[in-house]
């Protein structure tokens, strides 16, 4: 099945990198995430979680965790910075 | 953000540690708009489907559910079923029994006598078809029921709510034709004085003298061809019966009474063994004897008792008495021996009286002459 991602990956040859987390933030409103962990923290201003290998932080206003599921989730919210440590 | 789904259900929750719940919570379920008011405090969504689920796994957690809502499109109208189930109910009640209410739900049947219900219903039931009562022709049920029963001279169907009743009368048969007739027989010893024949073959005539199971009337008739037609007998016949009564005199009369002088013996027993005895010369010519037994005491390890024998002496006194002192009293008792045989409505048309003697003896009949009928 075509993967949108993996099809980046393939064509970016990072095949290390094929098996761990995706961020797609749509117009700093909706990030979308795969291949999350678990939830660290959630506040309306600041919400992380566990990825393979690190933590991601999202920040921003009014955030809200409009999914979440085994390994996906949506955040809706004015997102200002996405940072993975 | 338009939803993915129109159902679900909103829990409110306080805890501590949320993320680590909804970590555990979001690898069973999908969590749907997360909202955490303060840090141990909550909103959450999940399908409606799994709002059971959620719940059992958030209280085996001690999770404080504060509220548990339910929306979505299938949550109201389930709502709304819930909330006008009562009238949904009646409404559909009263359909249903304004359907059912279109059909024969019994059959009565009124009016039969030799022909049982059951005959009846299955000819019924075969002509009703659907049981639909607008389509339930009475007039062919009743002919199917009338040919049906050769027997039946009347049938009527009517139709009152759901019972359909099928009311019948059945042919009178008259005793002429029922077959199996007694005859009429004398239930006593007497003179025929009158006799009217109304049906079947007379054995008696008057001035005859009868006797109690003698036939009077047969019950039949003979034909020109001379054969035996059955019939019930009727006649009213009339007769004298002489009724009896007697009593006996004997001018001498023996009489015994005991003369008040006694004898007494004792004896003593334990068990069946005699241990003590006072016994006296009986001289009596005549007596009676009375045995008397007494414990002596009140315990079964040596039952001791007296037996106690008395004779009594008894001597006879003869008497004479003439019938003519007493022959007013015996033919009395004789009439009330007869009178005793006589019923309640019998006419009394003649009395006697006979005496006959012999030796001491004297013997009173007193006949009485009753006239009885048979029938009419």
């Amino acid at each position: 099945m075509f993967n949108f991602f993996s099809e980046i990956k393939k064509c970016l040859k990072y095949k290390s990198i094929s098996d761990s987390y995706n961020l797609i933030n749509i117009s700093g409103t909706i990030l979308y995430v795969e291949g999350h962990l678990g939830l660290t923290l959630i506040s309306k201003e600041k919400i992380c979680f566990k990825v393979k290998n690190g933590r991601v932080s999202v920040e921003g206003e009014n955030l809200n965790l409009v999914e979440l599921a085994d390994d996906t989730l949506k955040i809706f919210g004015k997102i200002k910075k996405t940072e993975a440590v | 953000m338009k939803k993915e789904i129109k159902n679900f259900c909103q829990f409110e929750i306080k805890s501590l540690n949320q993320e680590n719940l909804f970590n555990e919570l979001s690898k069973k379920v999908k969590i749907y708009d997360l909202d955490r008011k303060e840090k141990d405090h909550s909103f959450f969504k999940v399908k409606l489907i799994e709002m059971k689920r959620v719940e059992k796994e958030l209280k085996e957690k001690n999770i404080n559910i504060i509220s548990i809502k339910k929306s979505g499109i299938f949550n109201s109208l389930i709502t709304k079923i819930m909330s006008y189930g009562l009238i949904v109910g009646l409404l559909f009640g009263f359909i249903f029994f304004m359907i059912q209410a279109q059909f024969i739900r019994k059959i009565e049947v009124w009016g039969n006598d030799r022909i049982s219900d059951y005959d009846i219903t299955e000819v019924v039931k075969k002509n009703i078809y659907s049981g639909y009562k607008k389509n339930i022709d009475t007039k062919k049920i009743e002919n199917a029921v009338y040919n049906k029963f050769q027997s039946l001279s009347f049938v009527s169907i009517s139709i009152y709510g759901q019972t359909l009743i099928v009311n019948v009368k059945e042919e009178i048969i008259p005793d002429e034709m029922k077959g199996n007739f007694d005859p009429i027989i004398a239930t006593y010893d007497g003179i025929i004085t009158n006799v009217e024949l109304i049906q079947g073959t007379l054995c008696v005539k008057e001035g005859e003298i009868i006797q109690a199971g003698q036939t009077l009337v047969k019950p039949y008739i003979l034909n020109s061809n001379g054969e035996e037609m059955p019939v019930k007998p009727l006649a009213k016949i009339e007769f004298d019966v002489w009724i009896n009564g007697e009593a006996i005199h004997n001018s001498f009369k023996q009489e015994i009474f005991k003369t008040g002088n006694t004898l007494t013996q004792n004896e003593i027993y334990v068990g069946n063994l005699k241990v003590y005895e006072k016994k006296l010369t009986n001289n009596f010519k005549d007596y009676v004897v009375e045995e008397a037994n007494e414990n002596l005491t009140k315990n079964n390890i040596l039952p001791f008792f007296l037996k106690t024998t008395t004779y009594y002496e008894l001597s006879t006194k003869t008497t004479q008495e003439k019938f003519e002192d007493v022959k007013d009293e015996i033919i009395l008792k004789a009439k009330e021996n007869a009178l005793q045989k006589i019923e309640e409505y019998d006419i009394i048309k003649e009395e006697n009286v006979t005496i006959k003697q012999a030796g001491n003896l004297s013997f009173v009949s007193y006949v009485v002459t009753v006239s009885k009928t048979i029938g009419g």
